[in-house]
């Protein structure tokens, strides 16, 4: 664990931490939990309950999918999957997050 | 496809509730062990400890639980099945209100039902057959006699012929006749003779055969019939072979060519049909006919209005003597025109229906209320703890909404029930079978309206409770609810409700109770003649040529061979050993009278209009000669009537003695005439008085004691002809020799409802006993209601100043004036209704010219009564407030 303080997954990022982390490979909700805290090696310490209303509304929205598998320990788990829609949402949310990032970057080095 | 996908994800979730929490269980659980099995593994945890962790990283369980139930849009489902069970709940936690409350609603709702029922029977219904909304009649009214001229077989030809926007024209007579099976069985059946175009009109394929074909109805034809349904299955057991069978339907013998289907019985309830030969009439003359078709494909009721309007145009050019004063309308077979103005009465039943409805809601709403008021701190801690004022206020109105319901569904029953008595007891009043087209099942939009009508009575009795109780802040109503007092405040609606409930109860009650008691009293009347000694029926002839005659009958022909056959089945029935009389007329003295308005001139005197003793008319009777000695009435003043006086419009009358007691003298050798009520231009001949008889008083109605008249009639005027024949003791035994003597006097006589006058009576007064128990009831329940709803204000009302007298009592107050406080303000509340009560009765009374003295006891009794149970109310809260220690009263505040 860092020794800074962990970022608060914010509501509208952890959408986007989600469907990235699903376009790299379908997963069970504690895996991408996993895979958001390896990837930001830590900076994301989400409240994990909260990715499971997350999933549910991607899901209602057609951009994730899910089914019932079996884990490599044996254990029953939902496995999520991006949606072709999924995949464009991701894109334009990845556009879309840079776009802000450049901008607040911009005016964080103006400042 | 991303909208699909969404969708059944959409859909899965809403309506696969439990399998929707499975999975979020499922994926909880799995979420959690993972977590702990990492913790164990990677951070060396002990289980419990690394259960702990993964649980804190996990957040709140059941606050994700709620995120995701909301997420699913199922939220609301849930809290208002939660609503549903309370309010079923509510229902068996207060009987009292459940029951006096249902039982209210339930009468509202059914005399709404009722009256939507018959309403859309009488003038919404359509003809059931394919486009039945488009089947016409065509109606003749003869302006000058303001009457209906049915003899048009003249024009009918000409119709037939001529007209464009009214197609497949039909015409038919109605009649009874006597239909004899091979087997020998003799029933009397509705029979039709009706043109064959009439079948292709209705577009209702026969069960078995054919229908009636055009060269049926030619001259010289072979005499064929077209069975009812009911009537091949009861007279001929469902025979497949009866096509081809003869049959005699009256005094022809007929062959069957065909059957058919249930519930048809068009034009009217007819259960065989024979072809209407059209022969050649001159205008205004020949039988009696109704003539229908189809309005032409593409022509709107306007159109045939309007050229119906140009050919009765030309026929008053072409035909002036005849036909001047004659203009044909088209109408609808069944229910209104379109076209025709909405009437008052239309809409009146409607008003009617919500004017009480909310009458009972308003006194269900101040139940409902008080319950809430005794709930408030539960409505309060529920709100303090999140559930927004719509939840709240959607609790309270679903409550309503079940007690509501349940009432519809209790009303509905009642309403069946009520629908299949009334259409029974209207067709034995007017003698007539109902129209084919009358269903007697409740339709979809009745028990719609009733649903509706439920809606209504739950937002009027959840509504304004939920409003009131939510309406105080929170903040307010928690400092309140530490007190007995509660926050809830009544004020100014609480004291005009109390004063309205009072007031609507001393209106209701006397009219109630004189109804009541004038019933009861009705059933101790019973005729001045013994009842068991008459067998009565009713007799009518069928109108069929006679072998010999050309072309059907007209009325003149057929009254002449009724009164024939009336006379000879008179004068064989006299000849039976105990009989002593045999009379007739329109109607026997048990059963309601025609009603009249009355002049009458005296010694030179200007002729003078009377006011009769029953709603200001005179009870009216068309009677044979020995009328008046068969029942036992004996001469006063004068004669009685002779047959010669019948048969002349202006034949001699005689009156009763009721009569005499209204005009104050002797009346024999004055003149009346009639006025037909509400139509003062409608003046009927002079008659002479020329008797005065003993009353007939009788069992069970009003009218019995009411100022008769009786005009002398023969059985060729009367159709049909009501006969009473009297016996030497028991008449019951002579009845199924009254039915064996028919046949063999006339094929064509039918005679019907062969029972005696005592049955007649006794099922009047059972089912007069029956209403009285019904109606009792219902006054009953309504007292308790009104008592129980004055008690729960009142109560209410003292009880929220619990708070207020215990202090006053702890601050050395003496409770003798506290107590006068309180009664004052109920005294105040209570005097109120009682003078608005009283006060609105004595102007009814006085506007209806009625005020007599058991009104005024009536409206004494229920005053007093009501001041009783206003002050019971006041009286327990009061007591329980005063005993209230001074340091508890204290704290409360």
């Amino acid at each position: 664990m860092s020794s800074r303080s962990p970022i608060d997954a914010l509501r509208g990022s952890l959408d986007l931490l989600v469907l990235k982390t699903l376009s790299l490979s379908p997963t069970h909700g504690w895996g991408i939990s996993q895979r958001v805290q390896q990837i930001s090696g830590g900076e994301f310490e989400m409240n994990q309950g909260s990715l499971y209303p997350a999933l549910q509304r991607l899901e209602k929205e057609g951009l994730i999918t899910s089914d019932w598998g079996v884990t490599d320990n044996n254990r029953q788990a939902r496995y999520y999957r991006l949606t072709a829609a999924g995949r464009r949402a991701l894109g334009d949310e990845v556009e879309s997050w840079k776009r802000f990032a450049a901008a607040l970057d911009l005016v964080l080095r103006t400042s | 496809m991303k909208w699909l996908d969404s969708a059944r994800t959409r859909l899965r979730l809403l309506f696969a509730r439990r399998a929707a929490e499975s999975r979020m269980n499922g994926e909880f659980r799995f979420h959690i062990e993972m977590e702990t099995d990492r913790l164990i593994r990677a951070e060396g945890r002990a289980p419990g400890e690394a259960r702990r962790h993964a649980l804190a990283a996990f957040g709140g369980v059941e606050k994700h639980k709620e995120a995701m139930r909301d997420g699913r849009g199922l939220a609301w489902l849930g809290g208002t099945w939660l609503d549903w069970k309370l309010g079923a709940r509510m229902l068996l936690k207060y009987p009292a209100l459940t029951i006096i409350g249902g039982l209210s609603l339930a009468g509202a709702i059914a005399i709404g039902a009722v009256g939507i029922e018959v309403a859309n029977e009488l003038l919404y219904k359509r003809l059931p057959f394919d486009q039945g909304s488009r089947v016409v009649r065509l109606e003749t009214q003869d302006a000058a006699a303001s009457r209906v001229e049915p003899r048009v077989l003249h024009d009918f030809a000409i119709w037939r012929r001529s007209l464009k926007t009214v197609v497949e024209l039909g015409a038919a007579r109605v009649s009874e006749r006597n239909v004899l099976t091979g087997e020998g069985r003799v029933e009397s059946l509705r029979v039709a003779e009706i043109t064959a175009s009439a079948f292709p009109l209705t577009r209702v394929p026969p069960l078995l055969g054919r229908p009636l074909q055009p060269t049926d109805e030619v001259q010289g034809a072979q005499p064929v019939v077209v069975l009812g349904y009911d009537v091949w299955q009861r007279q001929f057991l469902h025979d497949p072979a009866i096509v081809g069978r003869v049959v005699t339907v009256g005094r022809t013998a007929r062959t069957v060519v065909g059957v058919m289907p249930p519930r048809f019985g068009f034009p009217r309830d007819q259960q065989a049909w024979v072809p209407l030969p059209v022969q050649d009439a001159a205008p205004r003359e020949g039988p009696a006919v109704q003539v229908f078709g189809r309005l032409a494909d593409g022509a709107s009721w306007q159109d045939a209005a309007a050229e119906l309007d140009v050919v009765s145009a030309r026929f008053a050019a072409d035909q002036p003597i005849t036909h001047a004063q004659l203009r044909t309308r088209v109408r609808a077979f069944a229910g209104r025109t379109p076209g025709d103005p909405l009437r008052l009465e239309d809409l009146a039943v409607h008003a009617i229906v919500l004017l009480l409805l909310g009458a009972v809601s308003a006194n269900v709403a101040t139940l409902v209320f008080a319950r809430t008021a005794m709930r408030e701190s539960e409505i309060v801690v529920r709100h303090a703890l999140g559930a927004s004022r719509g939840r709240v206020i959607a609790q309270i109105v679903t409550e309503g909404l079940v007690l509501a319901l349940a009432a519809a569904v209790l009303g509905l029953v009642v309403a069946q029930a009520t629908v299949r008595y009334a259409w029974a007891r209207a067709s034995q009043i007017t003698g007539d079978s109902l129209p084919f087209w009358v269903d007697l099942t409740l339709e979809p939009a009745t028990i719609a309206y009733a649903l509706l009508l439920a809606l209504v009575a739950a937002a009027l009795i959840g509504l304004l409770p939920a409003l009131k109780a939510t309406g105080a802040s929170v903040q307010r109503g928690l400092q309140g609810i530490t007190s007995t007092g509660g926050t809830m405040k009544f004020g100014g609606i609480w004291s005009f409700l109390i004063g309205a409930q009072v007031a609507f109860t001393l209106l209701f009650v006397p009219g109630a109770v004189g109804i009541f008691t004038s019933t009861i009293n009705d059933q101790s009347r019973w005729a001045a003649f013994p009842t068991e000694h008459y067998l009565t029926f009713r007799l009518a002839i069928d109108n069929e040529p006679l072998a010999g005659e050309r072309g059907a009958p007209d009325d003149g022909q057929i009254g002449a061979r009724r009164a024939r056959a009336y006379e000879e089945l008179a004068g064989q029935l006299r000849e039976e050993p105990g009989v002593t009389h045999v009379t007739h007329g329109d109607r026997l003295p048990t059963m309601s009278p025609e009603w009249v308005a009355l002049e009458m001139v005296q010694d030179d005197a200007p002729p003078a209009r009377l006011h009769g003793n029953y709603e200001g008319g005179f009870a009216m009777a068309a009677v044979g000669a020995g009328y008046h000695d068969a029942f036992g009435a004996r001469i006063l003043a004068g004669r009685a009537l002779h047959a010669a006086d019948a048969g002349s419009p202006n034949g001699s009358v005689v009156v009763n003695e009721a009569f005499t007691r209204v005009v104050g003298r002797n009346p024999v050798g004055a003149r009346v005439r009639t006025l037909q009520r509400g139509s003062e231009r409608e003046l009927g001949p002079w008659h002479e008085i020329v008797g005065v008889v003993t009353d007939l008083w009788t069992f069970p109605a009003d009218w019995s004691g009411a100022a008769y008249i009786y005009r002398a009639a023969s059985a060729a005027e009367l159709d049909p002809v009501v006969v009473a024949v009297r016996v030497a003791g028991d008449a019951a035994p002579l009845a199924p020799r009254v039915a064996a003597l028919a046949p063999q006097v006339d094929a064509g006589l039918h005679l019907r409802d062969i029972v005696t006058l005592y049955d007649i009576a006794a099922q009047e007064q059972n089912r007069m006993v029956g209403g009285s128990v019904i109606f009792g009831s219902v006054l009953l329940v309504a007292l308790v209601f009104s008592a129980a709803g004055l008690y729960a204000l009142m109560a209410v009302a003292v009880t929220r100043r619990t708070r207020e007298i215990g202090i006053r009592v702890a601050l050395g107050a003496n409770p003798r004036h506290v107590l006068r406080s309180v009664f004052a303000r109920a005294g105040r509340q209570l005097g109120g209704g009682i003078i608005a009560g009283n006060s609105l009765i004595l102007l009814f009374a006085w506007r209806a010219d009625s005020l007599t003295a058991d009104v005024l006891v009536s409206s004494v009794t229920t005053s007093v009564m009501m001041a009783a149970v206003g002050v019971l109310a006041c009286a327990g809260p009061a007591r329980r407030a005063l005993r209230i220690q001074a340091t508890d009263a204290l704290r409360q505040g």
